[in-house]
């Protein structure tokens, strides 16, 4: 029998982050704080309880996230959300079995690679009010949910730049070095540092910004807006 | 004390400057500069011998850490060296060699205005076990994180000694004591001129100087300890934001309240119980507070006297264990009992 | 209470809306300084550099300067667009009503009393014609009479000129004007400010403040943000408290705006204790002053990682009483009111602080005419 932790971290790895929709749904929730790293101590509704059906939580889930769709559309999930509903342990099965909403992101054309060069972004108007910046960081790409979870500012629309290291001198005060140089985006409010590849922010905490995949197509996918493309100049696809 | 005590230790020409009041010139408080439970003139308060009495024999404590006032500003250098100097002899030759020596411990008195003689004076003190702390002024010319002052705590740290900045009324620099200008009233002063010690320990954390000296404790003998936490809140959100201009601070400002202690002085205790609770919560549940008596003064606290505050509103380490673990050159005291 | 405004109808239609989230502290300027140097008179308005003696830079600034990055307009600097400062302000933010609080670059108080009281005046005709008149001035927005602390006489003629005028809602003086406001020598504008029953607003100002500490001076913004600057407001409220001027002025009422709250409380509590040992001179404990006499902005609200800890420290401090909201729109450590106030403070406490405190200190209205910025704006989520 798998313990809670394996569960979730199972769940984590596979969606690829743990913010989202199921933070916002919590929220919603009278009781009960929300942590992220702590999902299974929330409120007791969102668990399968001992003899129900995962499929009658997850009618119930539909219900309460139309719910937050209408009343506050600044946090209104978009269609690419996905739910997890963890088992505390006593029915047996993976999460995506009986999770989700939907289980597969909807992939969304950024872009040709030729219009995201190294060093810039690309705020894509879906997933969520504020879209997601998709970055080109020396040529690898990433993408981050374009709202920072300090107060809601649009994060990826922040200075792409480097941050500081501390130098240590042997009789004087430390000094600094730069160093990442284009690895980090700040938010434009009040300007903390997350690193792009990981979404985790600069200073010490275990908070983060949701991370989406970013993948390049030499062929625009099925049912997607065509593109006209070369075989030099592929798409930038956003899974989000 | 008497002055002739300290000046025996001064030499000619300097000797014949005078060392001002121990209560302050400036800000003189419109009361009895002694508490009226104490009962006695200068000869008292001066005389090691009185003192035990009253704080061991009669009030039960066990030990006690004697800080020199700090007077007046000296602009003078070489007079600074030289009274804090004729301090430190003075107070290895008499209060730790007095009667109840075994029971008094001292700081060692430093001026940051000499870094060379500061670090000689803790150097030559450091040996001698009734020293526990080095004792730096409040007011001076740079707050001290900044790197002039780096060797002095270094030196500190590395003999185990905590660095106590101590206010009292004195001061080792010319700069107006509060804020927004010159303060008229006592009160006025009393009450905000203590709150600069947040400058330095701010400065302390954001210079790295506590990541630098792991070992360091810093000591605020002038309270502070109620006001503190919300002072640190506003620094902890602006260092997380800016960390990029202070990578060097490891940890988050409030983290380093564990190398940090106060000792609450009367004004520190709310009159109201839930807001008292929450400063002995907010202080790491007490584990920062030392109780200092800051005998003989006029702002006394006695807690074994029945007044404000309840003493079993206090965890016990705040009277004994806390002051243990702060000074480990206390614990021979304890032995001895 | 969510801080969400009615949906009114899209063109702002002329019904009324309920006020739901007063901001006492934002900051808008015009385009340029000419908005206010062509309003001095001469000899000032031809004199030479008068525009660099308007925008002295204050000694401390994070490192990557004090506005928020997404709120510069084209053309302008940040808090200068209208239609921008709506849209963010009042529209995703969902601000009903916000007060302007003048200071910064282009009001910058000048060291030359006589220049300082010109500026001051240029100042407030300014945002009369601007933002208090053609930008939606009447429903949205009011004002702060400028004053130049550093010359008092003129201080009490700009009150008693604008007094009459409903668009200004108090007084401004600097954090910093050479002595605590207790001080007697401003005792006049207290009185022409109580006189007509404005509260005066103490924020920070860049050109006549003294940086150098009691204890030497601070390195950089975080340090002095923190600690230095709140040390100046407590100061000045500690010397009002002593030196009577709530017992000479008892229709007299501060603000203290932008340095912090929860310091305060343990601040009154120190002088309380001192009070009681040294006999004051003047009626009641210093704390007993408060409610009556002063209020805090709330930006920014701490962030402790305890919820119950900033809790104890709002009661404290009396937070339902005396705290109201800003965001400091459009400065880089912007509260966003969605966020700023955690709902664990429950509905009352939150709708106190959000609302009532600001309505009632000011004498705001409960409700406004909708307007364009009542529609949501369309999520930029497109499904595809």
């Amino acid at each position: 029998m798998t313990n809670d932790n394996d569960l979730w971290a199972d769940a984590v790895e596979r969606v690829g982050d743990d913010s989202g929709i199921f933070r916002g749904a919590c929220r919603r929730i009278p009781d009960g704080e929300v942590r992220r790293d702590r999902l299974m101590a929330s409120p007791p509704e969102l668990r399968c309880k001992r003899g129900e059906t995962p499929r009658a939580v997850l009618a119930t889930m539909d219900e309460r996230v139309t719910d937050i769709a209408t009343s506050n559309p600044r946090e209104a999930p978009g269609p690419s959300y996905r739910i997890i509903v963890l088992c505390p342990g006593w029915c047996p099965g993976r999460p995506t079995e009986f999770g989700g909403h939907r289980t597969e992101m909807p992939r969304y054309v950024v872009g040709k690679v030729s219009e995201l060069p190294p060093g810039s972004v690309r705020i894509v108007p879906v997933n969520n009010p504020q879209g997601v910046g998709v970055f080109n960081v020396n040529g690898a790409y990433y993408a981050l949910k374009n709202v920072c979870p300090h107060q809601g500012g649009p994060l990826c629309s922040g200075p792409i730049t480097g941050t500081t290291r501390a130098k240590l001198t042997e009789n004087d005060a430390p000094e600094f070095e730069w160093v990442r140089e284009g690895e980090i985006v700040r938010c434009p409010w009040h300007r903390w540092e997350f690193d792009i590849a990981t979404g985790k922010t600069v200073f010490d905490s275990r908070m983060r910004v949701a991370k989406y995949r970013v993948t390049v197509d030499a062929e625009p996918p099925r049912q997607v807006e065509t593109f006209h493309v070369t075989a030099e100049d592929g798409l930038v696809i956003l899974e989000a | 004390m008497r002055d002739d005590e300290i000046l025996r230790y001064i030499g000619p020409p300097l000797r014949s400057i005078p060392l001002g009041s121990p209560f302050g010139q400036r800000y003189v408080p419109p009361v009895d500069d002694i508490h009226a439970s104490v009962g006695g003139g200068p000869e008292l308060y001066g005389n090691p011998d009185a003192v035990g009495e009253v704080l061991f024999e009669k009030g039960g404590f066990d030990a006690a850490i004697v800080t020199a006032p700090n007077r007046l500003v000296r602009s003078d250098r070489r007079h600074e060296v030289a009274v804090m100097r004729a301090t430190n002899e003075w107070l290895a030759a008499s209060w730790l060699q007095s009667r109840h020596g075994e029971r008094f411990r001292a700081s060692i008195d430093v001026s940051p205005t000499n870094v060379a003689a500061a670090i000689k004076e803790i150097e030559r003190w450091a040996a001698h076990p009734g020293f526990v702390q080095v004792a730096v002024p409040l007011q001076v010319h740079s707050p001290y994180g900044e790197q002039e002052y780096f060797p002095i705590l270094e030196a500190a740290a590395s003999f185990g000694l905590p660095v106590a900045i101590h206010g009292d009324g004195g001061g080792g620099a010319e700069l107006t004591p509060t804020m927004a200008g010159l303060p008229t009233k006592f009160v006025e002063y009393h009450t905000l001129f203590p709150l600069n010690a947040m400058v330095h320990l701010v400065s302390v954390i954001t210079e790295g100087v506590f990541d630098r000296l792991p070992d360091l404790t810093l000591v605020l003998t002038d309270g502070c300890a109620a006001v503190m936490p919300p002072f640190l809140w506003r620094v902890d959100a602006k260092a997380r934001a800016l960390k990029e201009e202070m990578p060097w601070v490891g940890r988050r400002p409030t983290e380093y309240l564990n190398q940090v202690r106060f000792v609450p002085r009367r004004d520190d205790f709310p009159r109201d119980r839930n807001q008292l609770e929450t400063m002995i919560h907010l202080a790491r549940d007490g584990a920062c507070l030392l109780y200092g008596s800051n005998y003989p003064m006029w702002d006394l606290v006695d807690l074994q006297a029945g007044d404000w505050p309840p003493a079993d509103l206090f965890p016990q380490p705040f009277f004994g264990a806390n002051a243990l673990d702060t000074y480990p050159r206390l614990r021979p005291v304890r032995q001895a009992t | 209470m969510k801080p969400e405004t009615d949906n009114g109808s899209a063109n702002g239609g002329g019904h009324e809306v309920d006020i739901r989230i007063i901001d006492i502290d934002v900051h808008f300027k015009p385009a340029n300084a000419f908005a206010l140097t062509d309003r001095l008179p001469e000899p000032w308005r031809s004199r030479t550099n008068i525009h660099r003696a308007l925008t002295k830079a204050p000694l401390y600034n994070p490192y990557t300067g004090a506005m928020r990055l997404d709120a510069k307009p084209e053309g302008g600097p940040t808090g200068s667009d209208p239609s921008l400062a709506g849209r963010q302000l009042l529209q995703e933010a969902g601000v009903d009503l916000a007060i302007n609080i003048p200071v910064g670059e282009y009001f910058c108080p000048l060291v030359e009393p006589d220049l300082n009281a010109a500026l001051s005046s240029a100042v407030n005709e300014w945002q009369a014609a601007t933002w208090l008149g053609d930008f939606k001035g009447h429903t949205r927005y009011r004002g702060s009479i400028s004053v130049a602390a550093n010359n008092v006489p003129a201080a009490v003629r700009e009150i008693e000129k604008w007094a009459g005028d409903p668009r200004f809602v108090q007084v401004l003086v600097p954090h910093h004007a050479g002595a605590p406001y207790g001080s007697p020598q401003f005792d006049p504008i207290w009185a022409a400010a109580s006189k007509h029953g404005l509260p005066v607003a103490i924020h920070s100002n860049v050109g006549l403040e003294q940086y150098m500490t009691p204890v030497g001076l601070i390195q950089r913004y975080p340090e002095y943000n923190g600690i230095g600057h709140p040390l100046f407001l407590a100061h000045h409220l500690v010397s009002l408290i002593t030196y009577g001027s709530f017992d000479r002025f008892p229709q007299l009422r501060i603000v203290m705006v932008e340095g912090g709250f929860s310091l305060y409380g343990p601040v009154i509590s120190r002088l309380d204790r001192a009070w009681e040992a040294l006999g004051g001179e003047n009626k009641g404990l210093p704390s007993d002053y408060l409610r009556d006499h002063v209020r805090f902005s709330s930006q920014p609200v701490e962030e402790p990682d305890s919820f119950d800890d900033l809790a104890r420290m709002w009661a404290w401090g009396d937070a339902s009483h005396l705290l109201m909201f800003s965001t400091d729109y459009p400065h880089w450590d912007f509260d966003d009111p969605a966020r700023a106030i955690s709902p664990r403070f429950g509905d009352a406490t939150r709708r106190r602080v959000y609302l009532e405190n600001a309505r009632e200190f000011y004498g705001l209205p409960g409700k406004r005419p909708a307007d364009e910025f009542d529609a949501r704006p369309a999520p930029a989520a497109a499904s595809h």
